[in-house]
């Protein structure tokens, strides 16, 4: 039986949830929230009916559910249903309301019998919360919190129970790192990566017991909840290939125009795809090259490149678009738009005018009726989260 | 970077891009001084950021327009305030203001995304003030302050941001001190006698204690 997270694209990167009694780990940078990953997981979890242990020694437990509560896309009532393992409030001399409260945190035997008595009370049926491991090693130091995790997930393993930890690496050891990791079935890292002033966030599967995507998803955190996110598509091409169309066909909440300056404006769509957000622009109709340009210097994460199959005369104007794309090095996707209408070249008759090698995706569209746009989107977004996995390998 | 403070200013003022370590009695010493650098700062057009784990944004506030160094103006506008402390008076902060609210100062995690958020709105060059380092060692143990510190700080250096650290005198054993000035760039002390704010800083050029003119 699978648990799955309900984090968009992480569930199918792993086969589709993860392994009953296993364990997890999400690991990762400090500045990351990832309590969100948590309240995501529990939320997915409250929803099958598990019933959600979390442990928490950072913060007051009504702080978790009222943080949780803020994503306007859950039913804030269903995180009052989780049952806190109470490491913090005793800190502030306050007694503990919650069912499983921990009088001494740094008391290794107390910890973990509490969490074992909660796990012990919900065999079968609990999904476990960790959040921030990294606190246990810091405060009890790196032998005792290896005790006390070694003892949480045999508790857990006995009473079939599935855990989920999170870790800041507060610069650890990779010698430490590896004794941790190697307790658990998967692995997820979480990495920020600042481009200027903007920080993206990125997660990845480090480690599964069996096959795992190894692509990896940037995200963004928003009031709905962790989001995968690609932060701008381009759609260009030569003249009346259907550039708007296609992006009006493929965006859920389409903005029509967005004025940058007073003369030049960009059909502007945003599409949610497989769990998948994604920014999409279309350049206008003039075409000029410094303009486009000056887009795809901006933080472009990749290019779908129109072009009208009815038209070959346009072709080179596309092949040399095509260049600039090449130069920048940003991953792209040919459309062959208007495959609907008479007369319409065929892909292999295109690759072969354009002289593109096989390697080069081109996917047959048709913007007005709106076939085939969604995949090239799809094939546009596959290739932009490979390309990030070469890059992270590095 | 010129700080508004004659004694500083005197040396030429601080150095952009650096972490400082403010240390001094509990008391209105360091406050009065971040508040002073704070304010000038901002009233040339810089940006700031308050970090706050023992008083309320409104307490800061009202105490600024006592040194008549008038703060609130800026607030929300270009000074960005991260409020650590009213999640533990268990009750909700005002909602009309706009903090950057964090659960407590337990939640290091927490916080440095609190900071990296105020880093967006106030861009490079900021000046930082974070009162204070002590309430984080109340609440956690000092290898987890010292790490959280040197993260933070290599990114608020980073950001060109000018950061005063505060931290109470005579409140940690000497190792934690210690440790602390080895993090940071620079270190001012602070001290009070007979009325008057005496500081040291060898590594600025103030060898000897001397009257603190702001």
């Amino acid at each position: 039986m699978l648990i799955a997270t309900g984090i968009p694209r992480l569930d199918d990167m792993i086969g589709g949830g993860v392994t009953k009694g296993n364990n997890a780990l999400i690991f990762s940078e400090p500045g990351i929230d990832t309590s969100v990953f948590l309240s995501q997981i529990a939320y997915s979890s409250l929803q099958k009916g598990m019933a959600c242990l979390y442990y928490v020694e950072d913060r007051y437990p009504s702080a978790v559910t009222a943080k949780a509560g803020e994503m306007k896309l859950w039913d804030s009532k269903k995180f009052e249903f989780i049952q806190f393992i109470d490491g913090f409030t005793s800190r502030t001399g306050i007694k503990s309301a919650e069912k499983y409260p921990i009088n001494d945190p740094t008391d290794v035997k107390e910890v973990t019998l509490t969490v074992d008595k909660a796990v012990r009370e919900h065999r079968d049926t609990a999904v476990l919360f960790f959040d921030q491991l990294d606190r246990v090693v810091l405060e009890l130091g790196a032998e005792k919190a290896l005790t006390v995790l070694d003892s949480v997930i045999a508790s857990a393993i006995e009473m079939h129970t599935t855990c989920f930890f999170t870790m800041v690496n507060w610069d650890f050891s990779d010698a430490f790192a590896e004794e941790v990791k190697k307790r658990f079935e998967y692995v997820v890292g979480v990495k920020a990566v600042e481009e200027k002033s903007l920080t993206r966030n990125y997660f990845y599967v480090e480690k599964a017991p069996a096959r795992f995507s190894k692509m990896v998803v940037p995200f963004r955190i928003g009031l709905d909840g962790l989001g995968v996110y690609v932060p701008k598509i381009l759609v260009t091409g030569p003249f009346h290939a259907g550039k708007s169309s296609f992006v009006q066909k493929v965006s859920t909440r389409a903005v029509s125009i967005d004025r940058i300056g007073t003369t030049v404006a960009l059909d502007h769509g945003y599409i949610d795809y497989g769990g998948v957000a994604v920014d999409l622009f279309g350049t206008p109709g003039q075409e000029r090259f410094e303009f486009m340009l000056d887009i795809l210097k901006r933080d472009t994460f990749g290019v779908i490149l129109l072009i009208d199959s009815t038209d070959p005369a346009s072709f080179s104007r596309a092949l040399e678009m095509l260049h600039h794309v090449r130069k920048e090095a940003i991953p792209f996707v040919i459309a062959a738009n208007k495959q609907d209408v008479g007369g319409a070249l065929n892909i292999e008759e295109i690759r072969k005018m354009m002289k593109l090698p096989a390697d080069v995706p081109i996917v047959p569209t048709s913007a007005v009726i709106g076939t085939g746009c969604l995949d090239a989107v799809k094939a546009m977004i596959d290739i932009i989260v490979r390309k990030r996995v070469v890059m992270a390998q590095m | 970077m010129l700080t508004g403070i004659k004694t500083f200013d005197a040396l030429g003022g601080l150095p952009d891009g650096s972490n400082i370590l403010l240390i001094g009695p509990p008391g209105p010493e360091k406050m009065a001084l971040s508040i002073r650098l704070l304010a000038s700062s901002l009233g040339t057009g810089g940006k700031g950021i308050y970090v706050t784990t023992d008083q309320l944004p409104t307490e800061i506030e009202q105490k600024s327009k006592k040194l008549g160094a008038d703060i609130e103006q800026y607030s929300g506008k270009s000074l960005w305030f991260v409020d650590c402390f009213s999640w533990t008076l268990g009750k909700p902060p005002e909602a009309e203001r706009k903090d950057i609210l964090v659960p407590g100062p337990s939640a290091l995690n927490d916080l440095s995304i609190g900071i990296a958020q105020s880093m967006q709105n106030a861009a490079d060059g900021a000046a930082v003030v974070f009162q204070s380092v002590s309430t984080l060692l109340l609440y956690n143990n000092p290898e987890m302050v010292f790490r959280f510190v040197q993260i933070l700080g290599s990114r608020l250096k980073y950001s060109n941001a000018m950061t005063l650290l505060h931290l109470e005198s005579d409140m940690h054993d000497e190792k934690v001190v210690t440790t602390m000035k080895h993090l940071a760039d620079e270190v001012i002390e602070l001290k009070s006698e007979d009325g008057k704010t005496l500081v040291l800083s060898p590594t600025l050029g103030i060898r000897n204690w001397i009257e603190l003119i702001l």
